[in-house]
């Protein structure tokens, strides 16, 4: 049996290079904002980074990316700081960042583009904002109307008014974000 | 059927309570399979006293679960500005389904649990491994559903599928209240791992599971997410020392238990001789050699063909083949207690030059030796640190400005997820790879 050498490369170099793009545009990259990124560029781009994703009262969340994103730093990948303001944390580049960058390249090339898109899009968005559309984009499926889809996410979210969900989801679907995302969730639902 | 309450005995909670209704569905056969299940697998080869089962495990996540519940519910019940807010009625019916989803959350489980999950058929789509959870809620929705939906005592109109949604992918139909209560079952601090953790170590006969379940219940506490608004539960300010306990247990049970060496040697076994069972049973059937029937959901007659014939895979069967020398050469291997063996591994958290000394020094000197390596981090039981719980900073009410466990714990802090990789080889080959690894 060939052995598997395999490391995750690729996961660890996508955090980093999250964190470098904030970075870059001096963006405040919180832990819960970099797991609704990671979430959009799986469901929205298709990009499969192996992240399974759970649903809860604060929008979709997955452990595993938590979990890397802990190695990630005890790699030197990123510095986490506690930012006392808002009760979250600030990540940001560590001495080995772009080292990981490197060892996850052939990915990164791959996945540059939708990155690009996903920053100048909602780079700058709140927490908040950040949470509604993805759990807009979680709960979407093939088939489900618009209203069913505003009332479910209200019922999920009822700090949001359906009217600032309507707005949100009109504006993903203006983006095309709605249409990928439920095109990816068709693809899957059609081949299970 | 079950006519009145029913007191179990439990090594860990002293009782567990059922109702009537509850008894009827732990006598379901789908449940009762679970005392043929073994929790740890082929843990009993390192720790003897280790051969418990799913059965006594999920009525344990039951008892906890109704335990966090209990706590958290004079919150639900005194505080107005409750978001999701529950009547009395919502409140009764939140508790049964919950108690309802930690007691099957693990029907779904194979022959010698998590250790038997690499023969799990793959899902078209993904290209992933199905795993227990979704045999759990196809069982639940396809096989339960009698027991479940026209039970006399479901005055509550619970269904199966509301229980299979609590437990599975489909939580975007879930309302707020159903969802806000889905982490007492899979979330940081949840009921599965605070019974295993002392289930487990109870067994094992180790000291390193245990902490202070109660006082980490009776801290339990409703904050709200300064970043998302989103309601969470966490603990009180005094609950620190608590939830540090249990992840440090976790910690110790992960490097001291569940991937101990040898433990992972039978685990590999364990795969090794499901995938000859099933080709032998079952060929090409579906799809590929050497998988269990898979839980394709969707009420049609091949998922309960499927389960059903899945249903038949219990640690027995597999043990009555291992036992008459038909399970191939991994099943020679356990009967003869001769697994493979470990011969190299890194540190716990090897660094980048570390990785790359292992990938291209280390491994390449064993040339074609037979062996593999083991990743930690492959583990179902990896450690995880679970940094982000939050911590209230005022005495009463939804704390509205919690903070991040990791800020308040600097143990916490110190904790590294664990990714080290190991090497092994046949049990006759280990002279040989230790002399290549010492070149």
């Amino acid at each position: 049996m060939p052995f598997d050498t395999e490391i995750p490369w690729e996961r660890y170099a996508l955090i980093a290079d999250l964190v470098r793009r904030f970075d870059t545009e001096r963006i405040t990259l919180g832990k819960t904002a970099l797991q609704k990124m990671v979430f959009l560029l799986q469901r929205v781009f298709g990009f499969d980074s192996d992240y399974a994703y759970t649903l809860y009262t604060y929008g979709p969340f997955c452990a595993d990316l938590a979990r890397d994103l802990d190695i990630v730093e005890g790699f030197g990948g990123t510095v986490i700081a506690h930012d006392l303001s808002y009760g979250g944390y600030d990540l940001r580049v560590g001495p080995a960042t772009d080292e990981l960058r490197r060892r996850g390249a052939p990915f990164l090339a791959q996945v540059s583009n939708a990155l690009d898109r996903l920053v100048a899009d909602y780079g700058r968005s709140t927490v908040k904002e950040l949470e509604l559309r993805s759990t807009i984009i979680y709960v979407a499926q093939p088939g489900r109307d618009n209203q069913e889809l505003v009332r479910l996410v209200h019922q999920v979210k009822p700090h949001f008014s359906e009217v600032q969900i309507e707005a949100a989801r009109r504006e993903l679907d203006e983006k095309g974000y709605l249409r990928s995302a439920t095109d990816v969730a068709r693809c899957l639902t059609a081949n299970n | 059927m079950a006519d009145s309450d029913k007191i179990i005995r439990d090594p860990i909670h002293g009782f567990v309570k059922l109702s009537a209704w509850e008894q009827d569905v732990v006598d379901h056969c789908v449940f009762q399979r679970l005392r043929r299940i073994r929790q740890l697998a082929l843990t009993d080869m390192v720790y003897p006293g280790a051969s418990h089962t799913r059965f006594e495990h999920s009525l344990g996540v039951m008892q906890v679960a109704t335990m966090m519940f209990d706590q958290l519910r004079p919150q639900f019940e005194e505080l107005e500005e409750l978001a999701p807010k529950f009547t009395k009625n919502d409140l009764e019916r939140a508790r049964v389904v919950v108690r309802l989803a930690a007691l099957l959350h693990d029907v779904g489980h194979c022959p010698f649990s998590h250790a038997g999950e690499e023969v799990m058929p793959r899902n078209a789509a993904t290209g992933k491994r199905h795993k227990h959870e979704e045999y759990s809620t196809a069982l639940i929705r396809h096989l339960m559903r009698d027991v479940i939906d026209n039970h006399p005592a479901n005055k509550l109109g619970i269904s199966a599928d509301e229980i299979g949604a609590f437990l599975g992918k489909d939580a975007g139909s879930l309302p707020l209240q159903m969802l806000f209560l889905r982490p007492l079952i899979s979330g940081q601090m949840d009921a599965d791992r605070a019974d295993y953790l002392l289930r487990d170590s109870y067994h094992a006969g180790v000291a390193y599971g245990q902490y202070d379940i109660n006082r980490l219940v009776a801290t339990l506490r409703v904050v709200r997410d300064r970043e998302t608004d989103g309601l969470m539960i966490g603990v009180e300010k005094g609950g620190i020392q608590a939830v540090e306990g249990l992840i440090l247990a976790r910690y110790m049970m992960f490097v001291q238990v569940y991937f101990h060496h040898t433990r992972r040697a039978y685990d590999h076994h364990v795969t090794g001789v499901l995938a000859y069972l099933l080709e032998q049973d079952y060929g090409e059937r579906y799809g590929e050699k050497g998988i269990f029937p898979p839980p394709k959901d969707g009420g049609d007659r091949t998922a309960v063909q499927n389960l059903e014939e899945y249903l038949k895979w219990t640690d027995p069967r597999v043990w009555q083949a291992i036992d008459n020398d038909l399970a191939g050469y991994h099943g020679s291997r356990i009967r003869g207690r001769r697994h493979d063996r470990r011969v190299y591994e890194t540190s716990h958290f090897p660094s980048t030059a570390e990785w790359d000394e292992f990938v291209e020094k280390i491994v390449p000197r064993l040339g074609d030796i037979n062996g593999y390596v083991d990743k930690a981090d492959n583990s179902w039981y990896k450690f995880d640190k679970s940094a982000d719980i939050r911590v209230a900073t005022t005495d009463r009410g939804i704390d509205p400005a919690p903070v991040h466990l990791s800020a308040r714990s600097s143990l916490v802090r110190a904790l590294r997820e664990v990714t080290q990789r190991r090497v092994y080889v046949p049990w006759e080959g280990k002279e040989k790879a230790k002399k290549l690894l010492e070149l």
